[in-house]
């Protein structure tokens, strides 16, 4: 149990050690890197990504995957906007049900993926699309500028004791996700359901109601992010945050949460969503063309997951070389 | 009847009833010109969906297919204004490379145990910012539209009498996939390592070979595709096919080829492009909004995975009550 423990130690710190490596070199290469505005920067989209990270770790962790988070996020900030002022709703009630349209879009979701037994990527890869495209349908494709109200502007780029809201949404959010996970029924549920989805049936989970409360989840926090981008950049676009889907799962292999399901750490998840925030700002300082970001993300992805495999490359060639010293003990 | 073949049976008279709607609806769709692009576009998606098709019997997938798409009319592209070779050198070519990407999408699933999805989604980002890295700039460094006049390239995009020759094409290399199947060794191998991996690798079967050939496989119908979307369009651009993976997707799921792998055929996908094409041009021709296409196409997807799972238990009940009846009459006989 306390070797276990080290060893989780060991790989939390691994990834501080990597995030402050990336904080030296980056501050190196460009003298703009460790600026009050470029760090602002890089902070409002490490909540965004935040956000969404600890609560969609959790489809990975029963071994499906959300891929309509982005979708979700765009078309909850187009929401919220024509609620509030094409019906004149209070921003209260709009956020609300906003909120509740959330948690249908994740039932869908999750119903899909258990009674009809369909791939949980392919499901929300569909969703992703459709998604996008109520959303071009309800903003009729315009980036529509939100200058009213003021108490949901305040929601982004408000302070309270001279920290931005955004970052007590993100922090209250994850250490919310932490003692769901870590401390509750539910939480490990999850996780034997991503471990095991039969003998967790047999010993009296019930996978599908898991299933769908994670998507519901996943959904949810999707929805808190939009409305957040949407008061933060104080506009609904429907483009807004297409992408975001990599970004987020990007985040949460870093943080060492298999794709295979049974195990996942939201501490892990902040920290990749605080490394892809240095990754995509990095390019931008270095002057990158905008597509080198994929490519960056798509190799940090495989690697990252090879790493989680437990792959290294040390071992590799030692395998290699092991097996090539019986081929020559055998002639 | 087996239950795939009444399945597209109704698939079948869907498509036709659509297509009787359609021209009393639209007068302008019962032309052969309108009907020609239709089937040109089909064959589009149609020939990546058949390497598609092979990947989803693996029980895999392959999402990098419209970023093969992307980078294959770029390599076309630089070849075309930075050298002099001949088409028939560089086509070649493209196509290996399309054959390569889909071998390291397979040597990273077979080798790392990766999940197939992941892999090919960061292989799929890799390419997609690849392809905008090599398209031709001009001197601001903006992606410049090439035009495309090489003879032999533009061949491709022609005409034989009104049929386009990708239409052909599509038809043939769907004919040669089927016979392939259903006809070899390695067309069975392909589903059984989709129905049961574990068994077909301990009855002697090389599935890892297997599995990085169907993707091998893969690449080269999206380099293929690629090339016949150039050519049509007698340029190329960055983004071409980035996103066209839903429908493929749609096409080969509307064809019944189910996502748990080990079934499925081509004749199937071959329905599935052309009723997706169809529901495409129709939108198109009653004038609805351009925004509604990707909710159909998301909202088919769904549609009709529910309906297979509904149909597949109404078949299994009905199997069992038939058993039992037969069981029923014996007893009496005896």
């Amino acid at each position: 149990m306390k070797a276990t423990n080290w060893r989780r130690l060991i790989v939390d710190f691994r990834l501080f050690g990597i995030l402050l490596l990336m904080m030296v070199v980056l501050s190196f290469v460009s003298d703009r890197f460790l600026t009050v505005d470029n760090l602002t920067n890089v902070l409002w989209s490490v909540c965004l990504i935040g956000i969404m990270s600890v609560g969609a770790i959790y489809a990975p962790i029963t071994g499906g995957i959300d891929l309509s988070v982005g979708s979700i996020a765009a078309l909850s900030g187009i929401v919220a906007n024509v609620l509030m002022n094409v019906y004149g709703l209070n921003w209260m009630l709009a956020i609300f049900i906003t909120l509740g349209i959330g948690v249908l879009i994740g039932w869908v979701n999750g119903m899909v993926t258990t009674k009809f037994l369909v791939p949980a990527f392919i499901v929300t890869m569909a969703a992703k699309t459709y998604l996008f495209g109520v959303a071009m349908l309800v903003s009729n494709g315009d980036q529509i500028t939100i200058m009213q109200p003021k108490e949901f502007l305040i929601i982004g780029v408000g302070k309270f004791l001279g920290i931005p809201i955004p970052i007590y949404i993100m922090i209250i959010l994850a250490v919310g996700s932490h003692i769901l996970l870590k401390h509750t029924v539910f939480g490990r549920q999850a996780i034997a359901v991503g471990a095991n989805e039969v003998s967790a049936k047999l010993s009296g989970v019930n996978p599908d109601r898991t299933r769908i409360i994670v998507y519901i989840i996943s959904a949810v926090t999707a929805t808190i992010a939009g409305i957040v981008m949407a008061s933060l950049t104080q506009q609904a676009f429907a483009m807004n945050a297409t992408g975001y889907e990599f970004d987020v799962i990007t985040a949460i292999v870093i943080g060492g949460t298999s794709l295979m399901g049974g195990n996942g750490s939201v501490t892990g998840a902040l920290i990749g969503a605080v490394m892809v925030g240095f990754i995509n700002n990095g390019l931008n300082l270095l002057d990158m063309p905008s597509s080198f970001h994929p490519i960056a993300t798509g190799l940090v992805i495989l690697i990252a997951l090879i790493m989680n495999q437990g792959f290294s490359l040390p071992g590799a060639v030692k395998k290699v070389l092991a097996r090539f010293r019986t081929a020559e003990s055998l002639k | 009847m087996s239950v795939s073949a009444i399945r597209r049976l109704i698939l079948v008279g869907l498509l036709i009833s659509i297509g009787a709607a359609l021209s009393i609806a639209s007068p302008s769709f019962l032309t052969l010109d309108n009907l020609m692009t239709l089937l040109q576009e089909a064959s589009l998606t149609g020939i990546v969906a058949i390497g598609f098709t092979l990947v989803l019997i693996t029980a895999g997938i392959d999402m990098s297919i419209g970023a093969v798409i992307a980078i294959t009319s770029m390599v076309c592209v630089n070849f075309i204004s930075y050298t002099h070779l001949p088409a028939y050198v560089f086509i070649p070519i493209a196509l290996a490379g399309g054959c390569l990407i889909g071998w390291v999408n397979g040597f990273f699933i077979t080798y790392f145990k990766l999940p197939e999805f992941i892999v090919t989604l960061a292989t799929r980002g890799i390419l997609a910012g690849l392809a905008l890295i090599a398209a031709v700039k001009d001197d601001q460094g903006f992606v410049k539209n090439v035009f495309i006049q090489d003879e032999v390239f533009l061949s491709f995009g022609e005409t034989v009498g009104p049929v386009y020759i990708v239409t052909i094409v599509f038809f043939v290399l769907a004919f040669a996939t089927q016979l392939f199947l259903k006809r070899t060794r390695a067309g069975t191998n392909v589903y059984a390592t989709g129905a049961n991996p574990t068994a077909s690798r301990l009855s002697g079967i090389n599935t890892d070979r297997t599995l990085i050939g169907v993707y091998m496989f893969s690449g080269f119908c999206a380099a293929l595709a690629s090339i016949f979307l150039s050519a049509r369009m007698m340029t190329a651009m960055p983004d071409f096919g980035i996103g066209s993976e839903m429908d493929v997707i749609a096409s080969v799921v509307i064809g019944g080829t189910p996502f748990t792998g080990g079934v499925g055929d081509i004749w199937g996908t071959v329905i599935g492009t052309l009723f997706l094409a169809l529901i495409k041009n129709g939108i198109l021709k009653l004038g609805l909004s351009p925004y509604i296409q990707p909710i159909v196409i998301g909202g088919i997807i769904v549609v009709t995975v529910i309906a297979d799972v509904w149909y597949k238990g109404f078949a299994e009940k009905r199997a069992t009550r038939i058993a039992r009846q037969k069981q029923a009459l014996a007893k009496e006989g005896v």
